[in-house]
């Protein structure tokens, strides 16, 4: 349903071009759940902003395809892409308590998304019908009252639960979560992922969840991509990069989770820093905080490596 | 609503009931918030009786504002010897009836300042929110023609285009706009700047929204506060403008009653016949220091920072 083909979205700053998404590839069926997991700054979010084209200025996107329905969204006209945001695909923010506006209520907010695609016109009581069942559909109590709150009189995991119902008004095939666990408390988070879980199956509805928490990933996710410095190295199911994870960065990723019961072991970090964007060194990224570096990875391109099935690696290692 | 079965009727019922109940209690709240502050309070009280004066100037004013007479002269406000209750602040140097004049004269500017700030105000807005929202060449050039209005003093100004112009009604509303927009263009483009980076600007375009919508559905309501204090403190202000240009004998022309070609005609008499300049004077003085008051009081109301105490 959704097919990204190398994507890539520069950033043009005063301190030269940043890669921030460097020749991405993916692809979703319809009702699969992915995992698009890395460090902060290697690009996730922004992967996500370019699938609706809203790339921050001063960055662009300068190439690649992403198919959605038989369409190139890249090459879509601003005026036809506001048919596909909130639409078809939507998006959930990290931050509920800064992403509902202020100013209005509840209520007129899902209302609003609704507005903005009616194609067919509806009645304000068969809108706000609508609006109420989405508020119970997604497990808040009472909607009339929330439906006549604001904002600041909802508290957190109850505001991502409203911002999950703007998302879910239009039937979206795709819904692009960006952390919406990462301002949540556990307990919130735990519920909220047990949320998205089930519109995925009620719904059928396809999600794309950006986390750096792996047992999030582990918990949720079917499909998981690693991402490190705009480029995935490493794809495959969950339970294939879960229990057995290839690249040595995903390894280093999997060390550094602290195991419960588990007192002997020391957590593990991984050496170094997240490269500079804007100097990637030639070859691997990952090079100089590897374990496993032969002198071959600092040169030339290398390229993602089909392993098993829907298994792709990109390292030397295994080449 | 305790029953089992809750039919979509009684939904809806339930939600108007409610929307009533919470936009009712929300006005009482405000209505409350503006007795708490006195000020606002005085303030709205002294402004809204000015407003139905101006309005109903017709009927409540004893005599013709225009009438002259030459028996008549000069006769002092009523609690001064001479005086008479007829002529409530006296007449002036043609014998018109100076409390009639002030009560229309009160429309002139209440009219100049309203329809000023009005225009000038929606024009700044506009131009401010589309060039606060996109930035780039427009925002440059709009910038620095506001920079360069505001580099030069009012009345100053006002006194140069009015002289080419040549005075009357329009042309002193349309000059007084010439200027005044600026104030509103530089409030609501920094707003909109501060605006326009958060975060749910950002969930708005993801929804698919337009920018029109985005600037003047969701950026507008959350900045018209500090807009709308900005607008009832100029109202005072254009008043006060208007009276100079008036007194000059630029602004409105006489025999329309103005305020401030009252205070001007009654000059030359100030040592005999003092009322003839005061009693617009102190007319002009209410009600600028109320519509202060009042611009004041919604600031402490609607800005919640300073509530903070």
């Amino acid at each position: 349903m959704l097919k990204i083909c190398n994507l890539c979205t520069n950033f043009f700053t005063y301190r030269g071009i940043v890669k921030a998404v460097d020749g991405l590839s993916l692809e979703m069926k319809e009702g699969e759940v992915l995992g698009l997991v890395g460090e902060s700054g290697c690009g996730k979010s922004i992967t996500l902003l370019s699938l609706l084209g809203l790339v921050p200025y001063p960055g662009k996107i300068t190439g690649g395809e992403v198919w959605f329905e038989e369409e190139n969204l890249l090459k879509k006209p601003t005026k036809e892409m506001r048919h596909f945001r909130g639409n078809k695909i939507s998006m959930i923010f990290q931050d509920p308590m800064t992403t509902l506006n202020p100013v209005f209520r509840v209520g007129e907010q899902i209302r609003e998304s609704l507005n903005v695609h009616n194609y067919k016109k509806i009645s304000k009581n068969a809108e706000k019908e609508k609006v109420l069942k989405l508020i119970k559909d997604v497990g808040l109590p009472s909607p009339e009252q929330i439906y006549q709150q604001y904002p600041h009189q909802l508290s957190g995991g109850m505001q991502q639960r409203i911002l999950i119902a703007i998302a879910l008004s239009c039937n979206p095939k795709i819904i692009l979560a960006d952390e919406p666990t990462t301002a949540l408390d556990v307990t919130v988070q735990a519920q909220i992922l047990d949320l998205l879980r089930k519109i995925n199956n009620d719904f059928g509805t396809a999600i794309i969840m950006v986390t750096h928490d792996l047992g999030v990933v582990a918990e949720f996710c079917q499909k998981v991509a690693v991402m490190y410095a705009g480029k995935i190295i490493e794809t495959g199911s969950v339970e294939q990069i879960i229990f057995n994870p290839k690249h040595p960065y995903t390894q280093g990723l999997l060390k550094s989770i602290p195991r419960i019961g588990d007192k002997k072991t020391k957590i593990q970090s991984i050496p170094g820093d997240v490269p500079d964007l804007a100097a990637l060194p030639s070859g691997c990224a990952f090079y100089p905080r590897c374990n496993k570096s032969m002198p071959d990875c600092q040169e030339g391109e290398i390229l993602l490596k089909v392993m098993e099935k829907g298994r792709q690696v990109r390292c030397l290692l295994y080449s | 609503m305790t029953g089992l079965f809750v039919t979509q009727k009684d939904l809806q019922k339930n939600i108007k009931f409610n929307e009533k109940k919470i936009w009712w209690k929300n006005f009482k709240h405000s209505i409350r918030e503006l007795i708490k502050c006195r000020t606002a309070f005085i303030g709205t009280i002294i402004v809204l009786s000015f407003i139905l004066v101006a309005v109903i100037a017709p009927v409540i004013a004893p005599h013709d504002p225009l009438k002259a007479s030459i028996i008549k002269r000069f006769i002092p406000p009523f609690w001064i010897e001479g005086g008479s209750t007829t002529y409530f602040f006296g007449t002036d140097e043609i014998g018109r009836d100076i409390f009639s004049r002030i009560i229309y004269g009160a429309r002139v500017s209440l009219l100049v300042g309203l329809i000023t700030v009005s225009i000038s105000g929606v024009l700044g807005t506009v131009l401010g929110s589309i060039a606060g929202y996109y930035g780039g060449r427009f925002d440059a050039i709009l910038s620095r023609i506001a920079d360069l209005l505001l580099s030069f003093p009012d009345l100053i100004f006002a006194i140069f285009l009015m002289a080419i112009t040549g005075p009357g009604f329009f042309n002193l509303i349309l000059i007084l706009c010439f200027k005044s927009w600026v104030n509103f263009f530089r409030l609501s483009r920094g707003e909109m700047i501060s605006e326009k980076t958060k975060e749910y600007i950002e969930a708005a375009q993801a929804l698919g929204e337009s920018d029109v919508q985005i600037i003047f559905k969701e950026i507008l309501p959350n900045i018209i506060h500090s807009l709308l204090v900005l607008a009832t403190l100029r109202v005072g202000y254009f008043i006060i403008l208007e009276a100079s240009l008036s007194f000059l004998g630029l602004g409105i022309q006489p025999p329309t009653p103005a305020w401030g070609s009252m205070i001007n005609s009654g000059r030359a008499f100030m040592l005999t016949s003092w009322w003839i300049s005061t009693m617009p004077g102190i007319a002009l003085l209410v009600l600028v220091l109320s519509i202060n008051l009042l611009g004041e009081g919604l600031r402490d109301i609607l800005d919640p920072r300073l509530k903070l105490e």
